[in-house]
């Protein structure tokens, strides 16, 4: 053996330096190759571990939920069933993801499952004591452990919740507080959307559209609030008031719409504007025309056209007419035209003397009242 | 034979399937499942069931398909669509292709009962 060590010691000195490169990198990768193996090996069976567990708790907690779900227990039939539940997930090592794979079963139910059934699933998860692993989630987790205690406390409707879920409203990390606003108006409903108040942080357009999804309940009531929002120094807040106004049909802060027209922020502007045409607010008409003097924004500019053509009478009729034959801007031209024709005044969009109107103006108003279009 | 009315439930979703199964036969049926429209024209076409139980989103043979090919080869059996897709086009499609009933998730299990038992009754007319 010794002698078979000294020969390839001897063999290996003994190689060109080219040879020994070669060799050093064939072994580095044969070595770096069984490192990876072990790894993936040892990963897999990790993996395999946890699936088999994780099946084991299926099959095994499965029925009890059924039978909790789907027969009339009593209180004491309700506690013994919870205590074999506790019995097959408790584990010294592993109680904290038994505790994970129960969740996701009873979230799973829970989101096939109506009625009777949705009501006792929810009991389940207060008794058996995830509703409290969620809160100690919330308070103590990173931020998408945070994230996630929400998500399952607002999808069991754990309504007691509310008021920790609602520190989290104006949360540094977006996912967060994005969840618990969710969460806040669908377990708080319209009081709940409170924190809209003091909000200083953005919310996106999507965020806005998932609230006003979940606000969409309250379309028959009084939204007192909504005059806060639309002061409020937040635009996301001010963009979301109009939203509700609109979708909602809260037409008791309509005056606050007229002072909104001349808002420094362009999206807050166009809603804004979009909002008085929905809501038919035509008190508003004088004040979208000096907006529409005061702005250099083309697309302000063709809200308000738009605007004058749902909103407005023989005096818009005029300056839409005039915006055709002065405006140099395509889009303008354009906007005020289809204006004049869903006003039902082809009379007027047909009335131009030859020359009044350039080549472009005379194209666009040709376009306009091709009927096959 | 008992005579107890034989429900084949069709979900690719074992946690569903179990539960229904669960459920019906706590309700009295012989049940039997099936995890996709290809293993239920399989059963369909050696066992009699009185009522199937349906999913339309499943691997292989869409919900849809399966009442077509059942409706096609003269199936008496009704069939009640349990599904999560509750636009109106896909309950016209349902109704449209055959099917006597359309649920969607999350569903009241009590309600499916009630229903099976009327889907039951009037297949006895």
């Amino acid at each position: 053996m010794r002698r078979f060590f000294t020969e390839t010691y001897y063999f290996l000195v003994a190689l060109e330096p080219r040879y020994k490169i070669v060799l050093f990198l064939v072994i580095t990768l044969l070595l770096l190759a069984a490192v990876m193996v072990i790894i993936v090996l040892r990963e897999r069976s990790r993996k395999n571990s946890v699936e088999n567990r994780e099946r084991r708790i299926s099959r095994n907690v499965e029925p009890i939920i059924q039978e909790i779900v789907f027969s009339e227990y009593d209180g004491g039939e309700f506690k013994d069933a919870i205590k074999k539940i506790n019995r097959i997930v408790d584990s010294a090592l592993y109680r904290k993801s038994n505790m994970a794979i129960l969740n996701e079963l009873i979230l799973y139910y829970h989101r096939n499952l109506g009625g009777e059934a949705f009501n006792r699933l929810e009991m389940l998860y207060r008794e058996i004591g995830l509703k409290q692993i969620a809160l100690d989630n919330l308070r103590t987790g990173e931020w998408h452990i945070k994230a996630k205690a929400i998500n399952d406390l607002s999808t069991m409707r754990m309504g007691e919740s509310l008021f920790d879920i609602l520190q989290y409203t104006d949360h540094d990390n977006q996912n967060v507080r994005y969840e618990a606003q969710y969460a806040a108006v669908k377990l708080g409903g319209k009081k709940a959307m409170s924190f809209l108040d003091d909000l200083d942080t953005p919310m996106s357009e999507w965020q806005q559209i998932r609230l006003l999804d979940q606000s969409l309940k309250f379309e028959y009531e009084l939204i007192d609030r909504v005059g806060t929002w639309l002061r409020s120094n937040n635009n996301s807040v001010v963009v979301f008031g109009l939203m509700i106004m609109r979708h909602l049909n809260q037409y008791h802060e309509k005056g606050e719409i007229r002072k909104l027209l001349y808002h420094k922020d362009e999206k807050v502007q166009e809603k804004a504007i979009e909002t008085a045409r929905e809501l038919a607010y035509a008190e508003c008409l004088e004040n979208l025309y000096e907006v529409y003097e005061l702005t250099k924004k083309i697309r302000i500019k063709k809200q308000i056209l738009r605007a004058m053509g749902d909103l407005g009478g023989s005096k818009e009729v005029g300056f839409l007419r005039e915006t055709i034959a002065r405006e140099k801007e395509y889009d303008l031209v354009f906007e005020a035209a289809q204006s004049l024709k869903r006003m039902g005044r082809r009379d007027v969009l047909v009335s131009y003397k030859e020359q009044e109107l350039s080549e472009k103006g005379e194209s666009i108003v040709k376009h306009i009242l091709d009927d096959r279009i | 034979m008992s005579d107890r009315a034989k429900i084949l439930i069709v979900d690719d979703e074992p946690l569903i399937r179990d539960a229904l199964a669960f459920k019906l036969t706590k309700d009295g049926y012989d049940v039997d499942t099936a995890e996709d429209g290809e293993k239920a024209i399989q059963k369909i076409e050696s066992e009699e069931y009185q009522i199937i139980i349906s999913d339309i989103m499943m691997p292989f043979i869409s919900g849809f398909e399966l009442v077509k090919i059942l409706k096609e080869r003269g199936t008496d059996a009704p069939v009640l669509m349990l599904t999560s897709l509750n636009s109106e086009t896909a309950v016209l499609k349902a109704f449209d292709l055959g099917a006597d009933d359309f649920m969607t998730k999350p569903f009241s299990p009590n309600e499916l009962s009630v229903r099976i038992k009327k889907l039951l009754k009037n297949a006895k007319k």
